[in-house]
């Protein structure tokens, strides 16, 4: 007994979290690896021998540090061919997406806000902040609802409401940066031949890449869900999640052009349909609403039998995200057709879930969009140069996406420069800054969310 | 010799007289077997079934010979009172399997009707069958398997008596306050079905019981046994048709387990220890303390070489049981199963699917390094866990599932030759082959049920019970008859030894199967006639040629080689096939029935056991000119498939004897062969034949050929 042998010790409260969370099926896994054979994607994508076996023992075992800080829990996009094949109903996929979940929850600060969104009691709570941070800004300012043509920054005064963004938005920022951090230094980085742990590459493949190759494999991947698209058991997922993804960077541009157009004093909500600004938004709003219909829909047409129906946890992101562009989109009609009242208490429920999707990023599970990058970045760049490299594909992405969004920004402008010259009096920009019909009136208010309204801008 | 007077019936149906000269075989069995001969188109009809039996009335000739179909079909239509029935079988093994309406085919015809009309007229009727005196079922073994035994047989109508050791009835289910389910929906732990067993045998009227019993000797045969037991100090006797052996299992030794642990500390114990002390109010306090973590060791002992080497299929739902009772009597506790596989037959399952539900058993598959003391508790290593590491879980208390061993020995102390013991197949369970012998020990009358028999849960004990004493009831009632159990059931017949010429070699005493044979001082064979299965492997081993049967014996088979037309032509091939009537004769039918064709040149006998195959049947063949001889038996060795246990196994060791035989006679050794078939070998059958036939082709006539 010379080698050291690990003891044992299961994590009981760790177990009991993963079935709270929807992993309730991964007691019955007897380790047959059926998973590991039938895993298109994940397995395919590193060539790990143990992938999703291991996962489900060491839940099965209570060992919490062992099954959290595996990046290979980040491989898996839950399409269920695992779960659909397992003999024994063990839903590996559901598993796997419980300890994401819980990976998530590890690295929030502060934990409390991340395991808000485990349970609907908390859901009053988690909107109430951003409504009560409106409303204070509504009471402290201005409680008049303005008459006339719907102008929002007549209703809210918008430096002040940029200054209460900035401040949340800035703690966010900190959660986020602590959280991939931590996930960074946690992340347990693939040992080549290992069986016991993530990214047991096979012999045929180089064990560690170089790290241009990583970057341009990982982004690739990600900007076509190459491995996604692999899954047999739930196809439309795919779809769905892809296009919803695509509505975002457009999202993310509108808002980058308004907070732009703010500083340097145009007036957005004024701007012309064509505007680069109002193309981004609007498309960017109409991908993200058709991606999540169809997710929503595809979970409604989930076999509980077979697998889960998702929890309470993955739901809210799906519905956060619809009544996002939901609201949006309502926002905007309400104020097309002219109901003023209306128009203005709409504006501040979209607001609200805006900033409820995205201050709380690093605590639901939309932080899979930076903890899924990194992962995947791990998972492929091996164990050469260590952590710093999930950094780098994590920055060299984010620049990417913004280089995208640059390179989008040029091409709309361009389109609208073109629908200008051409004689269409409906398309013309107005003359003064009052909006008639066709110009969608939520622009000019979304400045001072900068980022936190990208609907809003349009 | 008119009371051998034969009558031939022929059948031309099926293609029988498409494919032969049905009037020329009529004509050869008249000319010289005096036979009547009656050809008829539909024999197994209900105008032929009538046809026979009104001239078996009329002409009261007691000796008929059906030239028709194979003798293991349409048996109803052809057994007749007070007749002596020999079929020839003409249609799967000649007219289906060879070519139609050919010289060689019509000379196979006609000499498997010389053979058959031999065999009817040396055959004779059967002596009445000796007496026997009891028709009491005795049952040894008063837990589950005994208990259920005892009422089934009592409920079966025979009178039984249910001995059991201990002074109270119940066995080790009286040990056990709950056990794993046997009913839908195989989830909860359930209270063994103990107690309305005993209340059911105690208020019985046809169930004896004797507790504080055990036997001191038991003698004689079935029908006639007589049992010599101990009870209270005291001896006494009681008489038996029928023993039903239940006398159930112990755990293996854990003392022998120094390497798990056991006797390291007093908190390394057995699943049958924890068993006893879940029934007494639940499982140990550690220190004074809830045990907070609980490791099990399975396959403690099991499949392990240095141990016991099998598996004893119970302990894996035993400990999840034990492994549900502590998690309810300790909330907080974590249960570990360290385990080499989970066995869980059939439904239990479901059982251990219920087991994993509960979040805080742990599942661990490895092979166990050492089980030592830690600080204030134990260490359990194990290694190659299912990720190939090695890893070590503390324990509070440690429980070694040890293996079941079987209560076989030095129970019913036989006083047979052949030694006081039932033998065993394996691993010292009372089993036989489970086909061949289903719930039968390899002694005739001692039927084996629960865990003597083969490591099983309570539920199957249950049926095991059930099943062995259904068939000991059917066994009375067929001893009180004379006939035979299983396989020849209702055989009539008994072996009878010509003891003036015997040599007092003892082969016949050592080779029977069943301890049939005892011997007097002197070595003379003794025949305890109930306990004989008629298989002849004494008939197949006596050198003196002294044992045989009314229908069945050295004569009648030698006289039937005898009656094969050997041709002086020498290109004309002749093939002895000597055929176990268990496997390879309903496999030779079954390739006549899908007309596959072979070698017109075999002559087919069926024995009924290879092991009854006597020297001297190869000696005649050869001498006679027969080219070659092919022993089919059925398969031997550990997975054997032979009906009388190691017939075949027994006839392939005298092939020594048959090739020094053939030296002495100066012929090749490779004319005779013993194969190995089962009864699905139909579709081998035909090629091996034909390349016998080819083998014997390149060696040439056999040089007795026209002797």
């Amino acid at each position: 007994m010379a080698e050291p042998v690990e003891v044992l010790k299961p994590d009981t409260k760790f177990i009991a979290d993963v079935i709270k969370l929807g992993g309730q099926s991964a007691k019955k896994c007897f380790q047959c690896g059926t998973c590991t054979v039938t895993c298109n994607v994940s397995y395919a994508q590193t060539h790990d021998e143990s992938f999703a076996r291991r996962l489900m023992l060491w839940t099965a075992w209570g060992l919490k540090d062992k099954a959290l800080t595996d990046p290979a829990i980040w491989a898996c996009y839950q399409c269920q061919d695992c779960s659909a094949n397992c003999p024994r109903g063990a839903k590996p996929g559901d598993v796997i997406g419980a300890l994401r979940a819980l990976a998530i929850e590890r690295y929030a600060r502060p934990r409390f806000l991340a395991r808000w969104f485990r349970d609907p009691v908390y859901l009053p709570l988690i909107l109430a902040i951003p409504a009560v941070i409106i409303l204070g800004l509504l009471l402290a300012f201005n409680v008049q609802v303005p008459s006339g043509p719907v102008v929002y920054k007549h209703f809210i005064s918008e430096i002040y409401v940029e200054i209460a963004g900035v401040i949340v938005a800035g703690l966010a920022i900190l959660a986020t940066a602590y959280g991939m951090l931590r996930f960074t230094l946690e992340t347990r980085l693939p040992q080549p031949g290992a069986v016991d742990g993530p990214g047991a590459l096979a012999a045929d493949l180089p064990a560690e890449r170089e790290l241009p190759a990583t970057m341009v494999s990982t982004l690739s991947d990600v900007a076509t869900h190459a491995d996604f698209r692999a899954c047999q058991t739930e196809t439309t997922r795919t779809w769905g999640h892809l296009i919803t993804m695509y509505g975002f960077p457009l999202l993310l541009i509108a808002t980058a052009l308004s907070f732009l157009y703010g500083l340097v004093g145009i007036d957005q909500q004024s701007r012309s349909l064509l505007d680069p600004m109002k193309i981004a938004g609007n498309l960017g709003g109409l991908l993200a609403f058709v991606g999540v219909c169809l997710l929503i829909y595809k979970r409604f047409q989930a076999k509980p039998a077979k697998w889960g129906v998702g929890t309470y946890y993955d739901w809210l992101l799906l519905w956060l995200i619809f009544a996002n562009v939901f609201l949006g989109f309502a926002t905007q009609f309400t104020r097309l057709a002219g109901g003023v009242n209306l128009a203005y208490w709409l504006y501040v429920a979209h607001l609200t879930v805006v900033f409820a999707t995205f201050v709380y990023l690093p605590y639901g599970k939309l932080a899979h969009l930076y903890y899924r990058l990194a992962a995947l970045a791990a998972l492929r760049q091996g164990s050469k140069t260590g952590p710093a490299s999930v950094f780098i594909v994590v920055i060299a992405g984010v620049a990417a996406v913004l280089a995208a969004a640059a390179v989008l920004v040029a091409v709309l402008a361009a389109v609208a420069w073109v629908a200008q010259a051409l004689p269409m009096g409906l398309l013309a920009l107005p003359e003064s800054g009052i909006s008639l019909n066709l110009y969608l009136p939520v622009a000019s208010v979304s400045i001072p969310f900068g980022c936190w309204s990208p609907l809003a801008s349009v | 010799m008119a009371a051998n007077k034969v009558r031939l019936y022929i059948c031309t149906g099926c293609g029988i007289g498409e494919a032969l000269d049905a009037a020329a075989l009529g004509a050869i069995a008249a000319q010289e077997y005096g036979a009547q001969v009656v050809t008829h188109p539909h024999l197994c009809g209900p105008e032929g079934g009538t046809l026979i039996r009104e001239e078996r009335e009329r002409e009261g000739c007691q000796r008929l010979a059906i030239a028709a179909c194979s003798g293991r079909v349409n048996a109803e239509v052809f057994t007749l009172d007070q007749t002596l029935v020999e079929r020839i079988n003409l249609r799967e093994q000649v007219a289906w399997c060879h070519e139609p309406a050919t010289e060689e085919t019509q000379a196979l015809a006609t000499d498997q009707v010389r053979m058959g009309l031999v065999k009817l007229q040396k055959s004779d009727f059967p002596e009445p069958a000796p007496a026997v005196s009891q028709e009491r079922v005795l049952v040894v073994g008063g837990g589950i398997a005994g208990l259920t035994a005892a009422l089934e047989v009592a409920n079966a109508g025979r009178e039984v008596t249910l001995l059991e050791r201990e002074p109270v009835l119940g066995g080790w289910l009286a040990n056990f306050a709950y056990i794993s389910p046997s009913t839908p929906p195989y989830r909860e732990p359930q209270v063994p079905p103990l107690a309305e067993k005993v209340r059911a045998v105690q208020a019985h009227p046809r169930v004896q019981v004797l507790l504080g019993a055990e036997i001191e000797k038991a003698a004689g045969e079935p029908g006639a046994f007589a049992v010599t037991y101990k009870q209270n100090g005291n001896s006494a006797e009681l008489g038996a048709a029928a023993i039903v052996l239940a006398t159930g299992w112990e755990p293996y030794d854990a003392t022998k387990l120094g390497h798990l642990g056991y006797g390291v500390s007093p908190n390394v114990i057995t699943g049958v220890e924890l068993e006893a002390e879940l029934k007494n109010g639940g499982a140990r306090l550690v220190n004074g303390r809830a045990p907070e973590s609980v490791v099990f060791v399975q396959c403690a002992g099991s499949r392990d070489e240095n141990h016991l080497p099998y598996c004893s299929s119970v302990c894996c739902q035993a400990s999840l049981k034990q492994a549900l009772l502590l998690r309810q009597q300790f909330p907080q506790a974590n249960v570990f199963i360290l385990h080499k596989d989970i066995r869980t037959p059939g439904q239990y399952e479901e059982f251990y699917k219920r087991v994993q539900e509960d979040p805080q058993i742990f599942f661990l598959r490895g092979e166990v390094a050492s089980v030592a003391p830690d600080g204030g508790n134990l260490l359990v290593s194990a290694t190659d866990t299912q990720l190939g590491r090695s890893v070590a879980v503390q324990a509070d208390l440690v429980v070694l599932a040890t293996g079941i061993v079987p209560r076989a020995a030095a129970t019913l102390n036989l006083d047979y030759r052949q030694g006081p013991d039932v033998p065993s197949q394996h691993y010292c369970f009372a089993d036989s082959n489970f086909i061949c012998w289903p719930y039968e020990t390899q002694r005739t009358g001692i039927f084996a049920a629960g865990c003597v028999r083969e490591p099983q849960s309570v539920a199957g004990c249950i049926e095991d019970a059930a099943g062995a004493g259904l068939r000991a009831a059917q066994a009375v009632t067929l001893i009180k008859e004379g006939a035979a159990l299983h396989p020849r059931v209702g055989d009539l017949y008994y072996p009878t030894f010509f003891l003036q010429r015997c040599t007092q070699c003892k082969r016949c005493t050592e080779e029977c199967p069943f301890g049939a044979l005892d011997e007097d001082a002197k070595g003379t064979p003794q025949l305890n006639a109930n306990r004989c299965r008629r298989c002849g492997v004494c008939m197949g081993a006596c050198p003196e040629r002294l044992v045989s049967f009314k229908n069945y014996s050295i004569d009648i088979i030698t006289s039937m080689i005898k009656a094969i037309e050997v041709p002086e032509d020498e290109d004309i091939q002749r093939i002895l096939v000597l055929a176990c009537e268990n496997d390879a004769y309903p496999a030779l039918d079954l390739a006549g029935a899908r007309h596959s064709k072979y070698s017109a040149a075999v002559r087919t006998i069926s024995l009924r056991c290879l092991g009854s195959t006597n020297v001297v049947f190869i000696a005649d063949a050869v001498s006679r000119g027969i080219d070659g001889v092919l022993l089919l038996g059925c398969k031997y060795g550990d997975d054997y498939q032979c009906h009388f246990i190691k017939g075949s196994e027994l006839a392939s060791k005298r092939m020594d004897n048959v090739r020094e035989t053939l030296g002495r006679l100066r012929v090749e050794p490779e004319r005779v062969r013993l194969e190995q078939v089962t009864m699905d070998d139909w579709d081998r059958l035909p090629r091996l034949l034909d390349d016998f036939a080819a083998e014997l082709a390149d060696l040439g006539p056999n040089p007795y050929k026209g002797f």
